[in-house]
């Protein structure tokens, strides 16, 4: 029954981290360039029993647990904007300097900062080909579909984009930007000006698994009752003399 | 614990500003020179969860992250140029292009603008809606001679006015240039009480003639619309009050299961 107390506590941790997710998602579904998180459900380690004094083995599931997170990067909805913002045609990130790293992103909406340099996010410096690109000129801010970028009507760089190899690593840090360890390719920028990439979140999945936590955590948590219930009677009456 | 709470609140935070921003466009679909809000929200992810049960053999071990929600990462303003709108009224300005007008208030402080309805008043000055001062291109106040019968203001914002010598006849006298200011990255500035300010560290910006050194033509007659694009603006209300109630809902649900398991033994 402790056993079986246990395994109804993985569930509603899993049920949990399943509603942690989902809100997660939701709450980012206005964030360019934001990529939803996909939970993985796993099964908990089967213990193995032998029955009384015999040689049989009994297999018994201990719960389940959530595996891992993976990013779904499938491409977000296409909002138009102003001449300032720009969406990746196909697969890349742009490059961007955040915390002294080189870090990468999707986000396309573009100003200058209050230090004169290109800026997106939450004010990360927009790398070009040689560095962080420095913008003189007072706004309206261009991006072109080249990828050039332009301030009352003078050029002031070129954006880098690049595209990760089969073999690297993208990790989502907590800034909301990615590092990518491994193979990288520069690519020709091919944008979409005009329009920035929204999330790939899709409202209707995410309040189905909301719902689907709920439940889930419900199940669990009826379980977890009725081995509390269960251990109660053995302790208080099985006992009584 | 997590349960869900910081990412549904969050979202609710960052959503009830982005609301805010929105509401402020829309309301000021009409005001000429306005701005309208550029905002951008960026993901909060938490560290991973280590899982003691692995042994770290990969490079990224697969570790369950987790993410917090979203933040606020941008709230600008997007200085795109509105439409011109022809008023006829010849103290009426527009700047095409980039810049902005400069005005002095009665304590003496400086402020940036591109709403260009300015008149006359009492005392022979250019003021502005509220009152306060438009200065020229060495920062002092536009204002007539005393016996000034008659003003206008050419393109390029020369100020003539047109005093009568003895005689009967006028002669035209220049009062003065509007100056216009200019800031290579308008964001720093800061939005209150109708005008700009510099923001914190940034000097006065520097004063100079309508059509020079980038800044955009003076054009008498007509007022800068406001950049607010209704349509627009009223889909994106649509969207982020569907968003708000989601977190809403993310959070409601997260409050369901705390509650369910403390009533678990009660």
């Amino acid at each position: 029954m402790i056993r079986g107390i246990y395994t109804a506590a993985n569930g509603l941790l899993q049920a949990s981290q399943l509603q942690d997710i989902t809100a997660h998602n939701l709450a980012n579904q206005l964030t360019p360039g934001f990529k939803r998180s996909l939970p993985a459900s796993g099964v908990y380690p089967w213990h193995y029993l032998r029955l009384g004094g015999t040689s049989f083995l009994m297999g018994m599931g201990t719960g389940s647990l959530l595996d891992k997170t993976a990013l779904d990067w499938s491409q977000g909805t296409w909002q138009e904007g102003g001449s300032a913002d720009a969406a990746i045609l196909g697969e890349g990130f742009f490059a961007v300097e955040a915390g002294g790293e080189t870090l990468y992103t999707r986000a396309g909406r573009f100003t200058v900062g209050a230090d004169g340099y290109l800026q997106v996010g939450a004010g990360w410096r927009v790398l070009g080909p040689v560095g962080p690109i420095q913008v003189k000129g007072a706004e309206p801010l261009e991006i072109n579909s080249q990828g050039e970028v332009y301030a009352a009507g003078a050029r002031q760089g070129l954006l880098r984009v690049v595209v990760p190899g089969r073999e690297a690593v993208v990790e989502a840090l907590e800034n909301g930007a990615y590092r990518i360890q491994g193979p990288l390719q520069e690519k020709t920028p091919a944008l979409l000006s005009g329009y920035w990439e929204s999330s790939n979140v899709d409202p209707v999945r995410e309040m189905s698994q909301l719902l689907l936590a709920a439940r889930a955590y419900e199940g669990s948590r009826q379980v977890l009752k009725a081995q509390d219930e269960a251990l109660q009677q053995a302790s208080r009456d099985v006992g009584r003399v | 614990m997590i349960f869900g709470f910081w990412q549904g609140a969050s979202g609710l935070q960052a959503g009830a500003r982005y609301l805010d921003a929105l509401a402020a466009d829309i309301s000021n679909v009409n005001t000429p020179g306005y701005k309208r809000h550029r905002v951008q929200m960026v993901e909060v992810e938490q560290g991973p969860l280590y899982r003691s049960d692995r042994v770290q053999s990969s490079p990224i071990p697969d570790w369950v992250r987790y993410g917090s929600g979203a933040v606020l990462g941008a709230l600008q303003r997007d200085f795109a140029g509105g439409a011109p709108m022809a008023t006829g009224v010849d103290t009426d300005l527009m700047l095409n292009g980039p810049g902005f007008f400069v005005l002095r208030e009665e304590n003496g402080q400086v402020g940036y603008t591109r709403h260009g309805a300015f008149r006359w008043d009492g005392q022979g000055h250019l003021v502005d809606p509220a009152g306060r001062l438009l200065l020229d291109v060495k920062g002092n106040p536009l204002t007539l001679p005393e016996k000034a019968v008659k003003a206008a203001i050419g393109p390029g914002g020369v100020v003539t006015a047109w005093v009568p010598k003895a005689g009967g006849a006028l002669e035209a006298v220049t009062v003065g240039r509007v100056g216009v200011a200019l800031e290579q990255a308008p964001q720093m500035l800061v939005a209150a009480d109708g005008l700009y300010r510099a923001g914190p560290g940034q000097g006065e910006l520097p004063l100079g003639e309508a059509g020079q050194g980038g800044r955009g033509d003076l054009q008498p007659g007509y007022l800068e619309g406001s950049n607010v694009d209704l349509a627009q603006a009223m889909v994106d209300l649509l969207v982020v009050q569907r968003a708000y109630s989601m977190n809403a809902r993310a959070l409601a649900n997260a409050d369901e299961l705390w509650s369910s398991i403390h009533h678990l033994l009660g």
